[in-house]
Parts: C-alpha cells; sequence; structure tokens
C-alpha cells in the first residue's frame, strides 16, 4: 500500500504545477450578477406584455382516452367521429394500464377500432365529410377515429352548406 | 421548417426527457381549432404538416409515462406565416452536458436570432417587437429535474423587448440564480422568447433556451489542524467533498513548505468523478507519514480540477513535522 502511494504520487508531481485558482466569494459573484445585460432592454410599460403562460396544462384533460381493458391511448378531443352505443365502456374512463402509442394501441384492437382518413379541410370544417363514408361506419359496430396521415386528428362539425332550390 | 420543428422537438425529447417516461406525443394545434397528434417516433420518418395557417401553429411535445398517468409538457413552440421568427441558443464554457451546462460564478451567452420583425411609425408592438423573459428555478433537494413548463408559468426574474430583426448577443457574467449560499446554488435559467399577444393567439412561445447551473465544490481536510507540529505518527486524514462538478478530478496535494500555487507538489489521492451529474463524497487517507519523512514544515492542499481550472475546496492546511528519531539498532543475539 505504502510503495503504491509513494509511486503514484511520484508519477503524478510532473502535472501537478496547475496554478490554484481563488475561490469565489459571495460577494465577488454578487458583484458578478450585478452586470446583467437584460437591464439594457427596454422593459415593458405595467400591463403592456400579457404572455399566455402554461399553467396546468394536460395533454390528458384535452384529449379523449381509448382502453381495452389493459392497455389506453389518448386521441384529440373530437377525433372520435363515431361511436357504437356497445362500447361505450372504451371511451373516457380513468386510464389505467400501460400506454401505448396511437399506432400501437390501434394495431392491437383492430377488432373494434377503425380510422377514417380526413383531409384537413374536412378536419377544420370547412368541407363536408361524404355521407357515404359516414353511412358506412353506421353498419360496423366499430369505433372510428379520424386521422390525418395516421395521425389522430380532431374535426369540427362543417357548417352545412344552404341547398339552393329552383325557382 | 415545418419538417425540421418536429426533428427539433425529437432532439429535445432525447436530450431531457428521462428513459422512464416512455410515450411522447407532438400535438398540433391550428389556431383555427384543428388538433393533430403527429404520427412521429424517434428514428422515424416524419409527415409534412398541414399548411400553416395565417394565425399560427402551436406544436406541443408532450412525454407520459406509461404506467402512470404522469404527463411533462416537454416544449412548445408557436410557427406562423406572418410570426415572428426568433432561435435562441445558449453557449457556456462546459462543452459536455445533455443540456447546456455552466456553473454559478461562470460566464454564459445567450445568442437570439430574430426575423420577421416590421418596423416603421404607428405599428402595434406585436409587429415590431419580441418580449425575451429570463426564469429562474432552484433544483428541489435530491433532484436534478425540474418542468419547464412549470418554470415557465412563474413571472419571470428579467424581461425586455427585442425590436430588431438579426442576432442579439447577451453575455452573462455569472448565473443570477439565487441561494441561502449564494456559491451553492444548483438549478436551471430559461430563457423564452414571446410574440406579443394580438388578441388571437391563446399562446406566444416561439423560442426558448435552458442553462443549467451546478453550485461550487467547497471542501474540508480533517485531521490535521493548521499550525499543528506533529513528532509522533503522521495521523490518518479525513476528506469532505462537496457539490463536485461533473466530470471534474479532485485532489489531495502535498507541499514542502507554505507554497502552493505554482510550486510542483505531491497528489496523495486523487477522485475522479467521470459522470454528468454532482457528487459529494467523504475519502480516508492513510500513509501521509511516508511522505513527511524527511521532517519540516509542509501543506496540504484540496483542489478540483473542472473545465474552468483548478480550484482550491477549502483553505489549504500548513503543519509541521519532527524528523523521526533514528530507529534503534537491533542486535541479534543468538
Amino acid at each position: 500500500m505504502k510503495t503504491t502511494l509513494i509511486l503514484c504520487a511520484l508519477a503524478c508531481n510532473a502535472f501537478a504545477a496547475l496554478p490554484v485558482l481563488v475561490r469565489v466569494t459571495p460577494k465577488t459573484l454578487a458583484d458578478l450578477q450585478a452586470r446583467d445585460p437584460m437591464i439594457r432592454l427596454v422593459k415593458p410599460e405595467e400591463g403592456e406584455a400579457k404572455v399566455a403562460r402554461p399553467v396546468n396544462e394536460s395533454i390528458i384533460k384535452e384529449s379523449t382516452i381509448l382502453h381495452d381493458g389493459s392497455h389506453w391511448t389518448l386521441v384529440p378531443n373530437d377525433a372520435v367521429m363515431f361511436l357504437p352505443e356497445s362500447l361505450k365502456a372504451r371511451v373516457n374512463v380513468r386510464p389505467v394500464g400501460t400506454l401505448l402509442p396511437w399506432s400501437d394501441f390501434l394495431r392491437k384492437n383492430r377488432t373494434w377500432l377503425v380510422t377514417s382518413e380526413v383531409s384537413f379541410d374536412e378536419a377544420a370544417g370547412n368541407q363536408e365529410i361524404p355521407a357515404e363514408r359516414t353511412a358506412q361506419w353506421a353498419g360496423e359496430e366499430k369505433i372510428v377515429v379520424a386521422v390525418h396521415r395516421q395521425g389522430p386528428i380532431s374535426v369540427r362539425v362543417a357548417k352545412p352548406i344552404p341547398a339552393l332550390t329552383q325557382r | 421548417m415545418k419538417t425540421l420543428l418536429p426533428l427539433l422537438l425529437i432532439g429535445v425529447v432525447r436530450a431531457d426527457v428521462q428513459p422512464e417516461l416512455g410515450v411522447t406525443f407532438i400535438r398540433q394545434q391550428q389556431a383555427a381549432g384543428v388538433v393533430w397528434d403527429m404520427p412521429v417516433k424517434p428514428g422515424d420518418g416524419f409527415p409534412s404538416a398541414p399548411d400553416l395557417t395565417r394565425s399560427g401553429t402551436l406544436y406541443q411535445l408532450w412525454s407520459l409515462g406509461t404506467t402512470q398517468a404522469e404527463e411533462s409538457l416537454v416544449d412548445q413552440k408557436l410557427v406562423g406565416s406572418y410570426l415572428p421568427a426568433a432561435e435562441l441558443r445558449i453557449k457556456t464554457l462546459d462543452p459536455q452536458g445533455r443540456v447546456p451546462r455552466t456553473r454559478v460564478d461562470q460566464p454564459f451567452t445567450v445568442e437570439i436570432g430574430i426575423n420577421g420583425l416590421i418596423s416603421g411609425a404607428g405599428l402595434p408592438r406585436a409587429a415590431t417587437s419580441v418580449l425575451l423573459e429570463r426564469h429562474l428555478a432552484s433544483y428541489p433537494s435530491g433532484d436534478a429535474a425540474l418542468e419547464p413548463s412549470q418554470v415557465r408559468a412563474n413571472d419571470p426574474q428579467g424581461c425586455g423587448y427585442i425590436s430588431s430583426n438579426g442576432r442579439t448577443v447577451l453575455r452573462f457574467p455569472a448565473s443570477s440564480l439565487a441561494a441561502p449560499d449564494p456559491t451553492k446554488a444548483f438549478g436551471e435559467e430559461h430563457f423564452v422568447i414571446h410574440t406579443l399577444s394580438d388578441g388571437s393567439l391563446p399562446q406566444t412561445q416561439i423560442a426558448s433556451g435552458i442553462v443549467q447551473v451546478w453550485p461550487i465544490a467547497s471542501g474540508a481536510i480533517h485531521g490535521i489542524c493548521p499550525g499543528e507540529t506533529l513528532s509522533g505518527p503522521i495521523p490518518d486524514i479525513g476528506l469532505e467533498l462537496k457539490d463536485l462538478y461533473p466530470r471534474s478530478e479532485s485532489h489531495l496535494m502535498l507541499f514542502k513548505g507554505t507554497q502552493f500555487n505554482g510550486t510542483p507538489g505531491t497528489i496523495v489521492k486523487s477522485h475522479l468523478l467521470d459522470g454528468e451529474t454532482g457528487e459529494s463524497t467523504r475519502l480516508h487517507i492513510t500513509g501521509l507519514g511516508d511522505l513527511t519523512a524527511t521532517g519540516g514544515t509542509y501543506t496540504l492542499a484540496l483542489v478540483s480540477d473542472t473545465v474552468y481550472g483548478r480550484e482550491l475546496l477549502c483553505d489549504a492546511v500548513t503543519f509541521h513535522v519532527s524528523p523521526a528519531a533514528p530507529e534503534p539498532c537491533l542486535t541479534k543475539h543468538p
């Protein structure tokens, strides 16, 4: 042990002459902190710069939960376009079990969960979803989730276009 | 830009999010009211985003625990065709670290790039300026992670307008993070750039950056008092090392005489911290008597080598050793 210590000490001698810096004191640190460059910026006047702050934001609260008993996932609110009465228990329950990404959850539950691709204009409510497509959902006992390029998307109901009357 | 943004957000996940938070969602909210979960996985390709609306699109990066409904808003960014665009980068003297890392007494630089601001008389402030905010937050005891959204939900420590396009560089001589002992401040500084609200946007953040702030290490040498004269066996030494900086190496050094600065010394004991987190520890030293056998005046210095140089962790200890008496000659009797 002693021999090792001595050999180690001799080996380390060569690089041991680095300058030792003075440790910063609280006073020195306070002087550095006083040179804050942000004091040069123009400050907002009282009540002028209203900034929205992310207080208590929650993606879970802003989503629809889907679950299969042991796994769950979330999709944006208004992404579920068709919900059969018999499958209502699979939607919007307290999340328990393992969270899966949407694509994995869909793969595991294709027996009762399907998607319907919508365009961005359809999602925004600028364009109506064709009636034949919505009629098809009613024939299947499956939950239909709107997707855009495979990602779940909320769908706003398009304003009905006033019917033209022929005089 | 539309393709780049999800890539940047995923980059943030890889760097900051703890591995146990397993599922990430990139949620895109258009001002038109459409909400879309972009189908992305780290390493996969990215679909191009729908066209941005004039009012802007908010991208949020969420991370959720797989077994508990724990959620974390990791980052968010607002982009739009008419909004000013901003980039923010923080540079420190420490090239290591998953996020920019500095020490409370060390300088760092915040570089901001702005474009899309308009100049002219009579224009609203939202068109001519962006707002820079500086948020400070200390780590809770025993933890070295904070929720960015929680930090930024508080009132900022400082703020100010930037009213010109191009590059703005702010040089901070030290962190302003506070603590009862200011040298022990430990936490994060967040810088956030907002567009100013024109009444139509719920969120305004367009760029942000984080710098992690570490405390200054300190220490103590126990077992020998300053000025003490030792005539018998040299006692064992106890070392106390507090708040060692990530990727640092600390040494107990012995110097002949009272000078230690610039003088070659002998490294008695080294302690390597080869990790991304700090550490406090205690060490026990034996065998110092072999290095002081010739007697005289010696000085012990406890130092730490970091990216910022070699610094004392506590006051050096000078002591005196009386030369050892020659050992009695033993005669072997038959």
